[in-house]
């Protein structure tokens, strides 16, 4: 009887305890924009005796003289952030480049680097923890971002960014992923919409097999099943593939936006629906059952992982596979070139559409963002001094000017010989000198005006990889770039739903690839997608992008 | 006398035997083959299927990581926490359990404390808090700390203290011990298999260290050898979104290493634990038989 009541006493402990953790932590982000100075003091035990001076003399001027607060950066200004990256080692958060942002700004940064792969468990638990630092970098747009941006965490920026000419040349399609309703809350890093994954193909083995580039899926079935089969490689042995596949379908066989898994195609009753479901991607889904039933596909492709099937592309092995023209590694196209001297590389065009255009599906236009911290709405003093750094290393500069010659480019890259070196023309930053750049520590991209002013091909040493890079932006740069809309709204049920749904139908069609369920089974599956919330979803989207006048647009 | 053994059990042991080896080899290749491509030289990875022996022993990858401070770092790191560690919990765990066999007024109570966070745990969230309030944010200790005793292996040390008999502590009593010295001298003595089978857990789970440095410490120069060797041996792994496109499209920037340091990454990051294991061995399946029958 008595360890019962323990029992129960304890248990309604617990209870309330871990309520009130959690009603805290929720205070924390959700009232932080309340009670700005105050928490900031207690909740940054990690520096406390700096930054409680810090925040005090901040409060002190802030409330004597309030027009100081733009551009006379003489007071200096603590700003934590925290953010992730792929780096590997990271940048040392004392580095010399962050010295030099200090000197520069006259602010002492506190910056925070968490690999990628972890850092979707780490900002949960700081920002319920309230321990956010003064700016917020993320990968994406994702529901946690919308959360949080919904919560009051994070600082709505419509208000400043009009001050600051790079930050407000970001093109509206951009500013609608980070703008929850209605208002900005984060400030995107520029990432070229037209540069992502394009199909590329061997053309010294078209050469060989007296084939001629495929312009329809008919053609680009024979092409494949000749590589598999005809020995382009001229070594005498049965030793290649058509196409590069790997599990879930990566990358498939999209050669235009309306066989592609973007928001492209329409439903009877004219919405938007997404790609995998529609007929388009079916017709891609045939063509690789059949390539399957030739062979000119891996067997073993539905278990094998895309650094596999990358890595046999680049061994020589297969004929037709995926890459893009920008921020690429020369190691593999090096690699192909010795072990395959007579390689040659092109990128596939568009085939030609039902509806008649001819295009790719482009990125979102941005990737990873910076928000600001809800607290500094008292603080206009530190959102200047942020977003004038933010400003500073986002404005462009010509590719042909990133040299030793230019200042800025020399500073932002930690100085020559320590940062980057000069090598025929062309600046190359030194493997594992983040810590010494600059630009490294607020990790803010250039943002170009036009995507073929980043000149992807113009920073390549190598040969080989320059002269694909090249051709792949010449062709893209007369090829139309449709922008998918859906990465412009923001869907609670599409974020909730979505990549269960996903899931269903790249298993389903897996199966009909490689010969377990009859591709004439497509309807039942879209079936199956829709009745278990997918149109649900895309109502949601459509209702979205009707009420915000966002439209799926070529470019 | 032998035991006479007929020609069935023979060959049952024969089959036994047979299936036991195909099982341990089954075990014993991953390591092999990760062994044989740490050993390899790059460029004859890529060209074979499946290397199986390196035509050359190279030591490259060894020697870009042992160039790279941070890796050694790591396993220095990893060292200090794990003896630390051990040591704390095992002292922590024993000085605990040596408490709780004694029949003294609330220890039913604290025994249940103990059984409740062993049912209850507290969620990552209300840990990260209190481990932020009480200052460990940033410091080794944040990773010793919170995780010093194991409520499963406290209940089955002080199980094994109750194994001991009663009459032990009254004879050191009658010659005038302490607690402490009782502790010293005659419980912890006895006691070397069970703190050589708990310590090993404990040394074994420091080792594997690898969220709590990330949640904890905010300076990546204390992190832990398995927070490094995550970031060498990077899944790859693509999805077909066009969410993950950019995201994909940005990463390719960075290359993971190749797979050769890769493994060398893993032989280095395995080795030293592994080598723990012979010398605990023998008092470690000691110690899991004493907990038994006596008799």
């Amino acid at each position: 009887m008595k360890t019962k009541q323990i029992v129960t006493l304890l248990a309604a402990v617990c209870l309330v305890t871990g309520l009130a953790g959690c009603g805290g932590s929720n205070n924390n982000t959700g009232n932080n924009t309340a009670n700005s100075n105050s928490t900031q003091t207690t909740t940054d035990s990690s520096n406390t005796s700096t930054n409680t001076t810090d925040t005090a003399a901040n409060t002190a001027t802030n409330n004597t003289t309030d027009n100081q607060a733009t551009t006379t950066p003489d007071k200096k200004l603590e700003i934590s952030s925290i953010q992730g990256t792929w780096a590997s080692p990271l940048p040392d958060p004392n580095g010399n480049g962050a010295k030099m942002i200090n000197d520069k700004f006259n602010v002492d940064l506190k910056s925070q680097f968490v690999p990628y792969d972890e850092y979707a468990n780490k900002l949960p638990v700081v920002m319920a923890a309230g321990d956010l630092p003064d700016m917020i970098g993320m990968e994406g747009v994702d529901a946690n971002f919308v959360k949080w941006a919904k919560q009051g965490a994070f600082l709505p920026l419509n208000d400043y960014i009009d001050k600051y000419d790079a930050i407000k040349s970001i093109p509206k399609s951009v500013w609608d992923a980070v703008t929850v309703d209605g208002k900005i809350y984060a400030i995107p890093n520029y990432f070229p919409a037209k540069y992502g994954k394009k199909p590329i193909i061997r053309k010294d083995w078209l050469d060989n097999l007296g084939l001629s580039m495929p312009t329809t899926y008919d053609e680009l079935k024979k092409v494949a099943i000749a590589f598999a089969k005809n020995d382009p490689d001229k070594n005498g042995k049965n030793d290649t593939l058509g196409l590069g596949l790997a599990k879930s379908i990566v990358y498939g066989a999209w050669m235009g936006a309306e066989w592609d898994s973007g928001w492209y195609n329409k439903n009877d009753k004219g919405q938007l629906i997404p790609g995998n479901i529609s007929e388009g991607f079916k017709k891609q889904v045939t063509l690789l059952r059949d390539l399957y039933k030739e062979g000119a596909i891996s067997k073993d492709w539905a278990v094998t992982k895309s650094a596999d099937a990358r890595k046999d592309f680049f061994a020589g092995k297969t004929g037709i596979y995926y890459e893009q023209p920008y921020d690429i590694s020369e190691t593999r196209f090096k690699q192909l070139k010795e072990t395959n001297p007579t390689a040659e590389l092109a990128v596939i065009p568009p085939f030609t559409q039902d509806d008649g255009q001819q295009g790719f599906i482009g990125l979102p236009g941005y990737y990873e963002l910076h928000s600001l911290n809800a607290n500094l709405k008292d603080d206009p003093d530190k959102i200047n001094r942020i977003l004038e750094m933010i400003n500073y290393f986002m404005t462009f500069i010509p590719v042909d000017q990133r040299n030793d010659q230019n200042p800025e480019f020399d500073w932002q890259h930690g100085g020559v010989g320590k940062g980057y070196n000069m090598e025929n023309g062309v600046a190359l930053d030194i493997d594992g000198a983040f810590s010494e750049m600059p630009e490294t520590y607020l990790g803010v991209r250039y943002w170009a005006p036009t995507d073929e002013d980043t000149q992807p091909a113009m920073v390549l040493q190598d040969p080989f990889t320059k002269s694909f890079v090249q051709s792949a932006v010449d062709l893209l740069k007369n090829t139309k770039t449709y922008l998918d809309p859906v990465n412009r709204v923001h869907s609670d049920l599409l974020y909730a739903k979505v990549s269960e749904l996903d899931q269903a139908v790249s298993e389903h069609t897996t199966k009909m690839i490689v010969g377990q369920e009859s591709v004439d089974d497509w309807d039942k599956m879209v079936q199956e997608y829709l009745s278990k919330g997918g149109q649900d979803i895309i109502d949601q989207v459509n209702q979205l992008l009707t009420d915000s006048g966002i439209q799926g647009e070529w470019k | 006398m032998p035991i006479k053994r007929s020609l069935s059990d023979r060959i049952t042991d024969g089959i036994n035997l047979f299936l036991l080896l195909l099982l341990s080899l089954v075990m014993l290749f991953p390591f092999y083959y990760i062994t044989a491509v740490s050993f390899s030289s790059f460029q004859e990875f890529m060209n074979t299927d499946l290397l199986l022996f390196p035509k050359r022993w190279v030591l490259d990858a060894y020697r870009f990581i042992f160039e790279s401070k941070e890796f050694i770092r790591s396993i220095g790191v990893t060292v200090f926490i794990t003896i630390v560690g051990s040591i704390v919990s095992l002292l922590l765990t024993s000085t605990m359990a040596f408490a709780l066999i004694r029949k003294l007024w609330g220890q039913r109570f604290y025994l249940f404390l103990v059984l409740f966070t062993f049912i209850f745990g507290a969620g990552m969230i209300p840990t990260y808090l209190v481990v932020k309030a009480t200052g460990l944010i940033d410091s080794y200790w944040s990773l010793i700390i919170p995780d010093a005793i194991s409520a499963f292996n406290l209940i089955v040390m002080r199980q094994f203290f109750l194994s001991i008999p009663e009459e032990l502590h009254e004879a050191a009593v009658i010659d005038g011990a302490n607690d402490l010295q009782i502790y010293t001298r005659v419980i912890l003595p006895l006691s070397k298999p069970a703190l050589a089978a708990f310590g090993l857990f404990y040394a074994v789970g420091q080792w594997n260290t690898y969220f709590t440095a990330i949640l904890y410490l905010n300076d990546p120069t204390k992190w832990t050898v398995q927070v490094i060797l995550r970031q060498i041996v990077i899944l790859d792994d693509t999805t077909n979104t066009l969410a993950s496109a950019a995201r994909e499209a940005a990463r390719s920037a960075h290359l993971p290493p190749p797979e050769t340091i890769q493994m060398a990454a893993i032989i280095l990051a395995t080795i030293p634990i592994l080598i723990v294991y012979p010398f605990l061995q023998k008092h470690f399946a000691k110690g899991v038989m004493l907990g038994s029958v006596k008799g």
